[in-house]
């Protein structure tokens, strides 16, 4: 078993075979530096809990495909804030899966929002001029339609 | 331009930060995954987005992550009303697997009427490739020149190319389109047989990126210059030789030299080749029946060509098999008046007759969508 602590001090036990669907953790084992805890100070235990959640489920039904797409569709059913700090981890801890999991709701969630939901969601101040901006709305009549 | 519903736990809260700061690398993961129209979309987002999103790297790479088989068509037509002039359509298939929903139709209004100006009646669309379609006007009088677009039906763009200096007026042309890969260059071949003076093929190769014509020896064969796919770096064309061998050959983009493909064992007189979700196939008889249709499943091994039969019932006239759409639906062009969508595992079809569509489908073509940019690859040679 593989110990691992969130930059919150929460405690999470998880079986070694499953924690190596993380490569960092996988590579942080070989390396040998898993000897009591592993300390992962960039992700809080809300969000190790979920990821762990994510890991434990495709590690047991790995052959289960459907199962695992509909676990996929209701695991990504969360908040936006949740969902970018499972982005985080996910990237952080080099989980594949579930890196192109999130990052293809986030796509599909923001696919056909308007240019000022989009920059409310990555909280992006527009530095366009408004002449900038409508010339460049202009020439992309194609894409507004 | 309405704002998307959002489900409540996702509506975006205006004044505080809703996302931690998202590093770069996955903020452009994120938006490799969007469709054609959200990057332009989000182009007018800030300025760093919009310098991001018009990358040619972007753009290749995004190209990459969404290509798979066509569903788009694209063709001439004219409208049921009066002045009935042609234009190009384009019909986008809604879900494959949604039998009963139609397709869209949609005018392509470019900013320049290219049909009138390509001398509509002789100009046709002859080949697609990675979201680039390209429109061919043959000269087929003296005194007429060769026109070709490069349009791009998702963002609107085109450029106007520089008709070949080497074929003379009045002779046959066909044409097609691809991509060399190695020097990430588009490339139009050009085929004119100069008959009654010659019976032999001349090939004309266009580059993208230098703007500038080169023939390639003639060759000894005829090429079936109505019928070319562009396919694994090389377009194919049906060949037949002057003792009336038939073949397919493979004009290698990158290397510019031809290479024969073998074809099934057989007699058998083919009469088109087409590119059904990346594989070459080949169209060899047609009854009222049915219609045989060869498909390469390994490219380049004989022996993976494998026969099926497409059932078309009670229909008189060549089905022109215009593209796999989905994983096993091939749509048919029934006389350039209707489309039929065939499913080959369940042998059953749909027949969709394009409404708001006034005079025959011609010239009909999938392609897919793509961001990718003719102006980009011209921007050496051509004035802006």
């Amino acid at each position: 078993m593989i110990v691992l602590n969130s930059s919150d001090g929460a405690t999470f036990e998880v079986e070694e075979s499953v924690a190596v669907q993380s490569q960092t953790i996988k590579h942080m084992i070989e390396d040998n530096c898993a000897d009591t805890s592993i300390p992962l100070p960039n992700v809080n235990g809300v969000t190790l809990a979920r990821v762990l959640e994510y890991i434990k489920k495709h590690a047991e039904a790995k052959d289960d495909e459907e199962g695992l797409k509909s676990f996929d569709a209701e695991f990504v059913k969360v908040d936006q804030a949740s969902l970018f700090e499972i982005i985080l981890a996910a990237n952080y801890l080099d989980i594949k899966g579930l890196l192109d999991l999130t990052c293809q709701t986030v796509a599909d969630q923001i696919k056909d929002l308007t240019v000022e939901e989009v920059r409310a969601i990555f909280n992006i101040m527009n530095d366009f001029t408004p002449e900038e901006e409508a010339k460049l709305r202009n020439d992309h009549a194609w894409a507004f339609e | 331009m309405s704002p998307k519903k959002l489900h409540q736990s996702q509506m975006p809260v205006a004044k505080a930060a809703l996302a931690p700061n998202i590093p770069e690398e996955l903020t452009v993961d994120i938006l490799l995954r969007l469709p054609p129209k959200s990057i332009g979309k989000f182009r007018c987002v800030l300025k760093s987005w919009r310098s991001l999103l018009s990358d040619p790297l972007f753009i290749t790479a995004h190209l990459t992550l969404h290509l798979h088989y066509p569903q788009k068509l694209i063709f001439f037509s004219s409208s049921p009303v009066p002045p009935s002039s042609r234009s190009i359509y384009t019909l986008t298939f809604t879900t494959a697997d949604n039998p009963g929903s139609e397709a869209v139709l949609q005018k392509l209004t470019l900013s320049e009427n290219i049909l009138e100006n390509t001398s509509s009646k002789y100009a046709s669309i002859v080949g697609s490739c990675n979201g680039l379609v390209l429109v061919l006007g043959f000269r087929m009088e003296i005194g007429f020149r060769d026109t070709m677009y490069l349009i791009n039906p998702t963002t609107m763009e085109f450029v106007k190319l520089p008709a070949s200096p080497l074929v003379r007026e009045a002779v046959r042309i066909g044409g097609a389109l691809g991509y060399d890969s190695s020097n990430d260059d588009y490339k139009i071949v050009t085929v004119s047989c100069d008959e009654p003076t010659s019976n032999e093929t001349s090939v004309d190769v266009f580059s993208l990126r230098s703007g500038s014509w080169k023939r390639i020896n003639s060759l000894p064969y005829h090429l079936d210059f109505r019928s070319s796919v562009f396919l694994n770096g090389a377009i194919h064309w049906l060949a037949r030789s002057d003792s009336g061998d038939h073949s397919v050959i493979a004009f290698d983009l990158t290397c510019e030299k031809f290479n024969p493909v073998p074809i099934p064992r057989g007699e058998f007189d083919p009469l088109k080749l087409a590119d059904l979700g990346g594989c070459l196939a080949m169209v060899v008889k047609q009854t009222f029946h049915q219609m045989d249709i060869w498909m390469m499943q390994e490219y380049g091994i004989g022996e993976s060509w494998t026969k099926f039969s497409v059932p078309t019932p009670n229909y008189f006239y060549f089905n022109d098999i215009v593209c796999l759409l989905g994983d096993d639906n091939v749509v048919l062009n029934v006389k350039d008046q209707k489309l039929v969508v065939h499913n080959l595992t369940e042998n059953t079809r749909r027949d969709m007759v394009v409404a708001g569509i006034g005079g025959h489908l011609r010239y009909l073509i999938g392609f897919s969508e793509s961001l990718v940019s003719p102006i980009y690859y011209c921007q050496n040679w051509r004035a802006t």
